[in-house]
């Protein structure tokens, strides 16, 4: 029996299903589900006339009946086999998480380095709830919106990850997320914890993918903490089903002088929306936010993304871009925070897009706001087409027309991607948004 | 090699070349001159295949098929080049991998094999000598931040990569200074042979001090009103065009 999120009621509905969640013996985990419940009566599902989603109509991907996923048995004997689509090249520690559960069988995370922690979020709840009741929700704004709530009604599994202090990985870790959406649309809610100690050093990659079957629902928190001196460089690559929906948020706190490198990159999906949201919450903390959407047909993607400078002598630095053609549609909705007394704050916030078609559509809408008077902080965004002087250029070189049009979408929104740390990765990328955009052009 | 007829075009509706002939012969290098607005880069454009500029009237011929009839991309592949007078910047797209597309695509239509990565290199190295720039300009974005005279360069660079049979220099002595200038003429002139023709389109004589012309022709109100020798060039150094504009009558000579 699934459930439509938009007309029946999910909580009631999805209690029965995820009876068997861990820590059902845990007061501070049970009462922080019931806050979750809570929260979603009282907001719902967002709708057109909220306006941080005005230009985000999320029922095509609201309308399903739903079966929520992610609890029960990790890997029942019966399961189909999974393929786990790998991205040539790369050598990464991988944990898979397939229909929103650890996957251990198909993960590789038996011989870890010392002092890393990797595994099931339902696993380091059961062993050491201690060690996780501090980060649960740490990083989350006081109030969310109605998918994040239900991320918190219903939370259990997802990726656990702790890096202790001084330790600096040298692979990356990847965190792949499978959904086999096989007509059962199921809806799949992974919170991933990340924990970055004093002075350690970390890749962190999540690569979200599915089959194009038919509709399911991807909706995603991680949240990531900095200790001192910590750095993290962290991709999300989202390559989900063609019918699928992704809510993905991602809220990071950075303590004193540590640094994160955040790239967004969005390449499939039907309706997508991804809230990031950085505190910076001690003084030489800095952020690099970078975010490519790539939209052609009738896909929606949607960036939210805040950087809170609550204290002085912050950098944050962001790019996003969209490329769109057909009939796709890019929000990007920057807020930089700069809050009194955060002063010496050096903040830049770009945001630039790319329309190949009349009928594709982007909104943007920048936005600083400022509460301290000794800041350096610039914003701009543009809407445009190809430079038809660059198309001729390259055209009289005796490149093809259709072939000068590409490398110079390419060359555009390549720009977006060139912060992600793992060659092997960025490669994939690139590929993939060469493949995509020859496909559709 | 190319023969225009009675060429009229118009920008925006508004007629800019009103009847030019002229005749170029292998291995000639000729010189269009003229004060600014006589239409010298309308036609340079025009040849390129530039599509803001409309033919209305006349025709162009070049190694006897209608040039008029091709794409801009058909014509480079047929040996025509142009040398901009704006060259573009491209951003992430580098100057070695525009190069290599273009050498490729070119040799591709005439039925030769594409360059390996180590021939390619060998054959760029080369040429980068000519023009006196450094490795490094291959890694960079096309154009982007290049000095003026960097961008010019960078023009003769590509003309010699792509070895054209008609090769059209649009105003590229402009913005330069005169060491830049040096290098760029001494690029072009190792360029000249017997199967190259040349169209250097310049508002000054001073090019072509450097470039030595066989033909100056020189247009005003978008007709050829003077034909002649190098030594026309001189002639219009000393006088300037109002002694041209102020001479219509005595009208291309040949």
């Amino acid at each position: 029996m699934g459930v439509k999120l938009n007309t029946d009621n999910p909580i009631e509905s999805f209690e029965a299903l995820a009876a068997d969640r861990v820590g059902r013996d845990l007061e501070w985990l049970e009462s922080y589900r019931a806050r979750g419940q809570e929260q979603f009566r009282s907001v719902g599902l967002p709708t057109l006339r909220n306006e941080d989603w005005k230009y985000t109509d999320v029922r095509p991907i609201t309308r399903h009946d739903y079966r929520l996923a992610g609890y029960g048995d990790a890997a029942p004997a019966d399961e189909k086999p999974v393929t786990v689509p790998s991205v040539e090249g790369l050598d990464a520690i991988r944990l898979v998480v397939v229909d929103g559960r650890v996957n251990r069988a198909l993960s590789d995370i038996d011989a870890l380095p010392d002092g890393v922690t990797l595994g099931a979020l339902t696993d380091a709840i059961r062993d050491e709830p201690e060690a996780v009741k501090p980060w649960l929700g740490a990083a989350l704004p006081e109030s969310g919106h109605g998918f994040s709530a239900l991320n918190d009604a219903f939370v259990n599994d997802g990726a656990w990850l702790r890096v202790a202090d001084g330790v600096a990985l040298e692979r990356p870790i990847e965190i792949v997320f499978v959904v086999n959406a096989d007509g059962q649309a199921p809806l799949v809610q992974p919170r991933n914890l990340v924990v970055a100690g004093e002075g350690a050093k970390v890749e962190v990659i999540e690569r979200y993918c599915g089959d194009d079957a038919g509709p399911y629902l991807s909706n995603v928190i991680t949240e990531m903490f900095l200790a001192p001196r910590a750095e993290i460089q962290f991709t999300r690559l989202q390559e989900e089903g063609a019918r699928a929906g992704h809510v993905g948020g991602l809220f990071v706190r950075q303590r004193a002088d540590s640094r994160c490198t955040l790239n967004t990159v969005s390449l499939d999906g039907l309706v997508v929306r991804n809230d990031l949201r950085v505190f910076l919450d001690e003084p030489g903390a800095e952020c690099h936010l970078n975010g490519l959407a790539l939209g052609t047909s009738r896909q929606h993607v949607d960036n939210h993304t805040t950087v809170e400078h609550r204290v002085e002598h912050c950098t944050s630095r962001e790019l996003y871009k969209s490329v769109l053609d057909g009939r796709a549609r890019s929000v990007f909705h920057g807020r930089i925070i700069v809050h009194e007394g955060a002063q010496k704050t050096d903040s830049e916030q770009r945001n630039e897009n790319l329309l190949l078609s009349r009928d594709a559509e982007v909104d943007t809408k920048p936005q600083l706001e400022i509460y301290a008077d000794d800041v350096k902080c610039s914003h701009g965004a543009t809407v445009g087409q190809l430079d038809e002087d660059a198309v001729f250029y390259l055209r009289s070189r005796g490149v093809s027309e259709t072939e000068a049009r590409a490398l110079l979408t390419i060359a555009f929104a390549d720009s977006a991607v060139l912060g992600i740390g793992d060659e092997a990765l960025r490669a994939h990328v690139d590929r993939r948004i060469r493949d995509k955009l020859n496909r559709e052009t | 090699m190319l023969s225009i007829k009675n060429l009229h075009a118009s920008v925006a509706g508004k007629p800019i070349l009103k009847g030019i002939d002229l005749e170029v012969a292998a291995g000639e290098v000729h010189a269009i001159m003229g004060p600014n607005g006589s239409g010298k880069s309308t036609l340079a454009n025009v040849l390129a295949g530039r599509d803001f500029v409309e033919v209305t009237e006349g025709t162009v011929t070049y190694q006897g098929a209608n040039l008029l009839d091709l794409e801009p991309e058909e014509r480079a592949r047929e040996g025509v080049f142009l040398a901009f007078q704006y060259p573009v910047e491209i951003p992430g797209v580098s100057n070695i991998y525009l190069l290599k597309a273009a050498v490729n695509a070119i040799r591709k239509h005439r039925g030769a094999e594409e360059l390996d990565a180590m021939g390619f290199l060998k054959l760029v190295r080369e040429k980068l000598k000519l023009v006196e720039m450094r490795d490094e300009f291959l890694h960079r974005s096309v154009n982007e931040g290049f000095s003026g005279g960097e961008k010019k360069r960078n023009e003769i660079l590509q003309m010699a990569m792509l070895e054209p049979t008609l090769a059209i220099l649009d105003e590229t002595d402009s913005g330069l200074d005169i060491d830049a200038l040096k290098i760029v003429a001494s690029g072009v002139n190792a360029l000249r042979s017997p199967e190259r023709s040349m169209i250097v389109v310049t508002h000054y004589q001073r090019l072509l001090d450097y470039i030595v012309p066989d033909r100056v022709h020189v247009l005003a109100g978008g007709k050829v009103v003077r034909s002649g020798d190098k030594d026309l060039a001189l002639e219009l150094e000393a006088h300037g065009y109002s002694w041209i504009e102020k001479e219509p009558a005595q009208a291309a000579a040949g």
